[in-house]
């Protein structure tokens, strides 16, 4: 059995548990005008930002000329907030890991330096941190993590691929525990992309709404501790949550778009559920991967809607509140699905007014206390038609 | 019009990289997408971009694009309507 | 008891081999973009989709080719049963460069939609309709461990993998894909079939 230990999350809606907690318990949505990203796209769009500059996350971490990029401080921060939350003091007591995964790496410094490098041959070492793992690896080290560090990089889906190998690792006894999750920076260059896909909403997003017209690019990290139920019981720790399932398939369809219905999906969810031994009709909640697109809210709903049947459990998206985060999206949602078990708590899809034609499903809009949640479902999709689907269940 | 078709079709060729298709391949009535030339939803934001870059054409939602790109014909009569 | 690696690709330097078989050579000086299409072409492949995409996945699509080519493996397992797990240092960077130098003026969404490194997993799965699981490790060099153990903690539920490395530099490109299965009652006896290990995946790299 595998636990949660330990929980870290900095994003637009706070720099950590705490704060991102209130806010969610606030309706207080992260997305709004941008103001430290400089990109064209500046005055016309709104993103999720986390509210500090470069130089604020380097202080927020207690470091001075770091020359960590913003994907590696996120990191940084969240991990150590994870690693504080699971009570840890020393690493090396057990056999660690750290999984993390990011699309971005170090493109949000690349982007900024790199003319002035081809020219003057200035930031020469920034070059090393371009390297996606390059977060990994300084973020392991500068905790001291060494027994196995790994990146990995399949999109929107990244961060549930971690926790998920993580999972693994523990259950085969190779670790005794590991740091999972993941993070990315809002750069130019993801920024442009996505404009150019036509998938941004110039607008606050509205999943799965009808009239939802894209989604919000977001930013941050979020990191879980899990720990082996040998190690729990050693050390009689508290725990947050169980990770008792996870699945993973391709959907086979598209190198961007999702199957209309959600065959990708289906099969993620389907192996989730037969690992954690669940029936569909004993999830509680569903953190939706609902992103806002058109295509992604139609595929999801059509894949929930045939594994649940006439037992669609509460679900919403909480993109609405923290965009899209790309890499760290799935790790940032196990976070607030792990808050909303805890709690007792379902927060809400923000923006959903209209009922989508081609599904029955709606999801929860309003802030909903006192909800006994067992089980509850959180589902990552990403490009490459990478699916992804993690259960976790109340301790 | 008969000229602009066969520019379009080079056009649409190189910018979708349809290397195996010849202009004299694609039939100008023929629907661009499913059947045929098999054009999926990045090939039509492809071509939002040719309209922009070759034509000054600019197309805000993909959604609008759905009766222009039904057929190079369709296309090339919307160009021209543009230009008057 | 033991899995085993029953095929692979390496492409590398403008040469395809096949299982240790030199199946295509190209002068070095062609240069790769050149190169995969050629070798497309020499292979006879119809899947005009192959050009729409980055150089990435026409290498990926082009290993993967030569292993599901033969219907023994093709129709061992079902694809559902089947994972990919692929890995690479450099992510998805040459196509980056190639996206960022169309930012200027008419940014490509066809260019952009290849900025992820697992993207050329998507293109595999499609093309030979393989739904199992996925997965795109970023290292600094191929890690034959890493590969190694992962299949073989997929291998407890999945019947097959298909793992590897692609990776595209600034002017050279290396590609090499394996495909590891449970070992069905007789196939242990065949000698041309490689056994699943660390030290063995290494050699299919460094050979």
């Amino acid at each position: 059995m595998v636990f949660v230990t330990g929980i870290g999350i900095i994003s637009a809606i706070g720099k950590n548990v705490s704060e991102t907690l209130s806010s969610l318990l606030e309706g207080r949505t992260g997305i709004g005008k941008i103001n430290h990203l400089q990109t064209i796209h500046k005055d016309n769009y709104v993103a999720s930002e986390v509210n500090y500059s470069l130089q604020e996350l380097e202080n927020l971490a207690g470091l001075k000329n770091s020359n960590y990029n913003r994907t590696t401080l996120l990191s940084l921060l969240a991990t150590q907030e994870a690693l504080t939350s699971a009570g840890i003091k020393s690493i090396s007591a057990h056999r660690t890991g750290f999984i993390s995964a990011s699309s971005v790496g170090g493109m949000c410094h690349s982007e900024l330096l790199y003319k002035d490098f081809l020219e003057h041959k200035s930031h020469e070492n920034f070059i090393d941190t371009h390297y996606t793992g390059a977060h990994a690896t300084d973020v392991a080290k500068h905790f001291g993590i060494t027994d196995y560090i790994t990146t990995i990089s399949t999109a929107c889906s990244s961060a549930a691929n971690a926790i998920m190998l993580g999972a693994r690792l523990i259950n085969n006894n190779i670790l005794d525990r590991v740091v999972v999750g993941g993070s990315d920076a809002l750069c130019k260059f993801t920024f442009n992309g996505f404009n150019t896909l036509m998938i941004l909403d110039k607008e606050w997003c509205k999943p799965f709404d009808d009239n939802r017209k894209g989604l919000n690019l977001g930013e941050g990290a979020a990191y879980l501790v899990l720990e082996s139920e040998r190690v729990v019981k050693a050390e009689n720790k508290k725990t947050l949550a169980i990770l008792s399932g996870y699945g993973n398939a391709n959907d086979a369809y598209h190198q961007t778009a999702s199957s209309p219905d959600g065959q990708g999906a289906y099969a993620a969810i389907q192996k989730a559920l037969e690992i954690a031994n669940l029936s569909p009709n004993k999830i509680d909640y569903v953190n939706a991967h609902g992103t806002g697109t058109a295509n992604n809210d139609s595929s999801e709903a059509a894949a929930m809607q045939n594994i649940f049947k006439e037992n669609m459990p509460l679900f919403s998206s909480t993109k609405a509140f923290t965009g899209h985060a790309l890499a760290a999206a799935a790790s940032i949602e196990a976070v607030i699905t792990i808050l909303s078990i805890q709690h007792k708590i379902i927060f809400p899809n923000l923006n959903c007014v209209s009922p989508m034609q081609d599904t029955i499903l709606f999801p929860v809009t309003s802030l909903q206390k006192n909800v006994e949640i067992n089980h509850a479902l959180s589902n990552s999709f990403g490009f490459g038609g990478n699916c992804s689907s993690l259960i976790f269940s109340k301790n | 019009m008969e000229n602009l078709i066969e520019i379009l079709k080079k056009q649409i060729i190189e910018q979708l990289n349809l290397a195996e298709v010849k202009p004299e391949d694609i039939d100008a009535s023929a629907p661009l997408f499913g059947a045929g030339l098999g054009l999926d939803s990045i090939d039509a934001l492809e071509l939002i971009v040719l309209l922009e870059k070759h034509y000054g054409l600019k197309i805000q939602d993909p959604k609008d694009a759905k009766n222009i790109f039904q057929s190079v014909k369709t296309l090339a009569e919307y160009i021209t309507s543009q230009k008057k | 008891m033991s899995n085993y690696i029953l095929s692979y690709t390496k492409i590398k330097n403008n040469c395809l081999w096949h299982n240790g078989k030199l199946i295509i050579q190209s002068p070095e000086t062609v240069n790769y973009t050149s190169f995969l299409e050629e070798t497309y072409k020499s292979l006879s492949l119809s899947y005009p989709k192959f050009f729409k995409m980055d150089a990435l996945s026409k290498l990926g699509i082009l290993c993967a080719e030569q292993i599901f080519a033969d219907e023994n493996i093709s129709n061992l397992y079902p694809k559902e049963k089947t994972a990919v797990v692929l890995s690479n240092k450099n992510s998805s960077l040459q196509t980056d460069v190639a996206y960022s130098k169309t930012m200027g003026d008419f940014p490509s969404p066809s260019l952009f939609v290849y900025t992820l490194p697992n993207i050329v997993t998507g293109e595999i799965a499609i093309k030979h309709q393989i739904t199992g699981e996925n997965a795109f490790f970023i290292e600094p060099t191929f890690n034959a461990d890493l590969l190694h153990n992962y299949a073989q903690l997929l291998l407890q539920d999945s019947a097959a993998v298909l793992c590897g490395w692609l990776n595209i530099d600034e002017n050279s490109y290396e590609g090499l894909l394996y495909y590891v299965a449970k070992p069905l009652a007789n196939e242990e006896k065949k000698t041309n079939f490689i056994k699943h290990n660390p030290i063995n995946i290494a050699q299919l790299y460094t050979k």
